[in-house]
């Protein structure tokens, strides 16, 4: 019997990755002991690799592997911004992890496998594949979050979040059992389509299995009420890492969650659109009001990004059609501004500590004003100003919500963003406003962290004064979800 | 009642009590040998179903496996088997009010819904069509699970690790 012939070519830049991943690993087997592998120089040519590939697929029309993954305009365009996402976190990396002395090999492999396990999330076009890309994912992550040994928090929050996790996996996959139950197939496709017909014996299955992968989902986006390990996890984990899961699983988990909900459940949107208004309106609420009162910056972003993932749910709601085009819009957007901020708390770590109150960063402008130009950068797109990638972002989530009839929702979206204006502003006025405290106790910005925090300073500007390119690259990509 | 329900209820009481004793016991080394006759049941349930193959690997795996490990870690862990696993209780209330109207919704849409059958037939031996299919269809979720199971290695290596005093 011979084999059945597979075309994997659609999974080159996954495999690429997936490959760097083991090589960085076998070259630490063969450095010497007490020294570290140039993980980061091969995980950077690595992920360069992989992004001509994905430039070379994009060329040849994407393709198909076996109907489980597919590699349309909708999963190329989350390739470049999931492999432009590993690029900047391997960038900051190095000096970071110099700074709190938790330099390790398997550091850049496991953000690499888990990067692959977001490629997988977001081109899966089969429940049970898309099972095993999330669980790649997120198994990394929960490793890489208790990477601080010597830090209970860094501990605290690596069991916080694999415990939340793991609940939250058992729930997507009561959710993925219902729905193979009610259509008898894990493929999207086929589940969209058994849907369509639907009988009265096999509805209340199907919603109740729709249910469920919201809830599972809601974890993974950290959307309010499945929220609560997000400002825990965010603060304890290695800085480096709260920037790829606030940019990468974010986008991942959105992307995988749109896939899911454009393709297998439209029929149901009836029943879901309701649920998805209600989590955007509470996730909206209480990530502002959290956020409000957190003087630890990293929490104060943690909560950030919870008020985010509900600005994006109320587009959500407005998909299949110009929903998702402001989303995939938006978590560019997001993923550049979020890099950025955790970045710039990185970037000035030293001897194991790094700034984390307001006092910390009081009139940094004076000492560092290249880096306290780009964090006020940041700190303005997320508030939503004009002339920021936030601003363009956010008018189109919210004029998705209107055109979609839930106005209430970009009503809520507006009076929230002018709430958390407060707390990010703050952080601006304490940067340029007041004198700093103390003698200067961080580290002068590394250049390879110079380079991430400029690019995605860059992206920020670029997007909000020309966002056509890449909304024209967002509307062909949701289009092929169609 | 035909002899396959009967044998089906059998299995299901099994699974489902020693499941509940697994959660219930209080000393761990109760709950590990209770979690035995869960595996059994289940691999019992899937043998019922005709995935004979799956009933084997659930055997060989859990049982032959993990609970061997399981029990190898309880017993050769200092002080580990008479320690008292019930922890605080917070959320009491929330808590119950909340499994109670899961389980509610849970079992109403499984008793409301119309579930669909095969044609009564259990499938002859599977192995060889999910061999075909794991090497086919699936060949990339099946080698994605084996990136899955070097993360897990690696993470639990990472996390084991005595800390360097440095």
């Amino acid at each position: 019997m011979t084999p059945p012939v597979v075309d994997v070519l659609p999974a080159i830049p996954a495999l690429i990755l997936a490959v760097t991943g083991l090589a960085v690993l076998l070259a630490q087997a063969f450095t010497p002991r007490g020294q570290a592998a140039p993980g980061a120089p091969f995980s950077l040519a690595g992920l360069l690799a992989a992004l001509v590939a994905v430039y070379l697929l994009a060329a040849r029309g994407g393709g198909d592997l076996g109907g489980t993954y597919v590699v349309d305009a909708f999963s190329l365009y989350f390739h470049a911004l999931i492999i432009g996402v590993g690029l900047v976190v391997v960038l900051l990396s190095p000096s970071y992890l110099r700074a709190t002395g938790i330099d390790r090999g398997e550091y850049y492999t496991l953000v690499l496998f888990s990067l692959v396990g977001m490629l997988g999330l977001v081109s899966c076009r089969e429940l049970v594949s898309l099972f095993v890309s999330l669980e790649v994912m997120s198994v990394a992550l929960y490793a890489l979050a208790g990477l601080h040994r010597a830090r209970p928090e860094s501990q605290e929050a690596a069991l916080k979040y694999f415990i939340t996790g793991a609940f939250s996996s058992g729930f997507l996959l009561y959710g993925i059992a219902l729905l193979y139950g009610a259509s008898g197939s894990t493929s999207l496709v086929a589940v969209g389509a058994a849907l369509r017909t639907p009988g009265p014996a096999t509805a209340a299955l199907a919603t109740m299995g729709t249910g469920l992968l919201l809830v599972g989902f809601g974890f993974k986006v950290a959307s309010v009420p499945f929220h609560m390990w997000a400002p825990d996890v965010y603060e304890g984990a290695p800085t480096t890492i709260t920037a790829l899961m606030s940019a990468g699983v974010k986008a991942a988990a959105f992307g995988a969650l749109l896939r899911v909900f454009g393709q297998a459940l439209p029929a149901l949107a009836a029943s879901w659109q309701p649920a998805v208004a209600a989590l955007a309106v509470v996730t909206m609420v209480v990530g502002n009001l959290g956020a409000l009162a957190q003087s630890n910056l990293k929490r104060m972003l943690a909560y950030s990004s919870v008020a985010h993932a509900g600005y994006l749910l109320a587009a959500v709601v407005a998909a299949p059609g110009i929903g998702v085009e402001a989303v995939l819009f938006y978590l560019v957007a997001y993923a550049a501004v979020n890099l950025g901020g955790f970045g710039a708390l990185a970037a000035l770590a030293r001897q194991g500590r790094e700034p984390l109150s307001l006092d910390d960063v009081a009139g940094l402008a004076s000492r560092r004003p290249a880096l306290a130009a780009a964090l006020a950068v940041y700190l303005i797109s997320l508030t939503g100003v004009p002339v920021s990638a936030g601003f363009v972002g956010k008018f189109f989530l919210f004029r998705a919500a209107v055109n979609a009839g839930w106005t209430s929702l970009a009503v809520i979206g507006v009076l929230m963003s002018v709430v958390s204006a407060y707390y990010y502003l703050r952080v601006v006025v304490a940067m340029y406003m007041r004198e700093p405290l103390g003698e200067d106790a961080w580290a002068p910005v590394p250049p390879s962290a110079g380079l991430a925090l400029g690019l995605s300073a860059a992206v920020v500007l670029a997007l909000g004064v020309h966002p056509e390119p890449v909304l024209t690259w967002a509307r062909l990509a949701a289009r092929s979800l169609l | 009642m035909n002899a396959e329900a009967a044998v089906f209820y059998v299995l299901a009481a099994i699974t489902v009590g020693s499941a509940a004793v697994v959660v219930l016991a209080r000393s761990l080394i109760y709950s590990a040998f209770a979690l035995l006759f869960t595996f059994v049941g289940v691999a019992g349930l899937y043998l019922l179903l005709g995935a004979d193959f799956l009933a084997a690997t659930q055997l060989l795996i859990y049982v032959g496996g993990i609970l061997v490990l399981l029990l190898f870690g309880v017993m050769l862990t200092h002080k580990l088997y008479d320690l008292d696993l019930r922890s605080e209780v917070t959320q009491f209330l929330p808590g119950v009010i909340v499994s109670i109207g899961l389980f509610a919704v849970l079992a109403l849409t499984a008793w409301r819904t119309d579930w669909a059958g095969g044609d009564g037939r259990a499938p002859a031996a599977t192995t060889r069509e999910i061999g075909q299919l794991f090497m086919g269809r699936y060949l990339l979720p099946f080698e994605a699970a084996s990136i899955l199971l070097l993360v897990a290695l690696m993470g639990a290596a990472m996390i084991v690790r005595r800390k360097r005093s440095a």
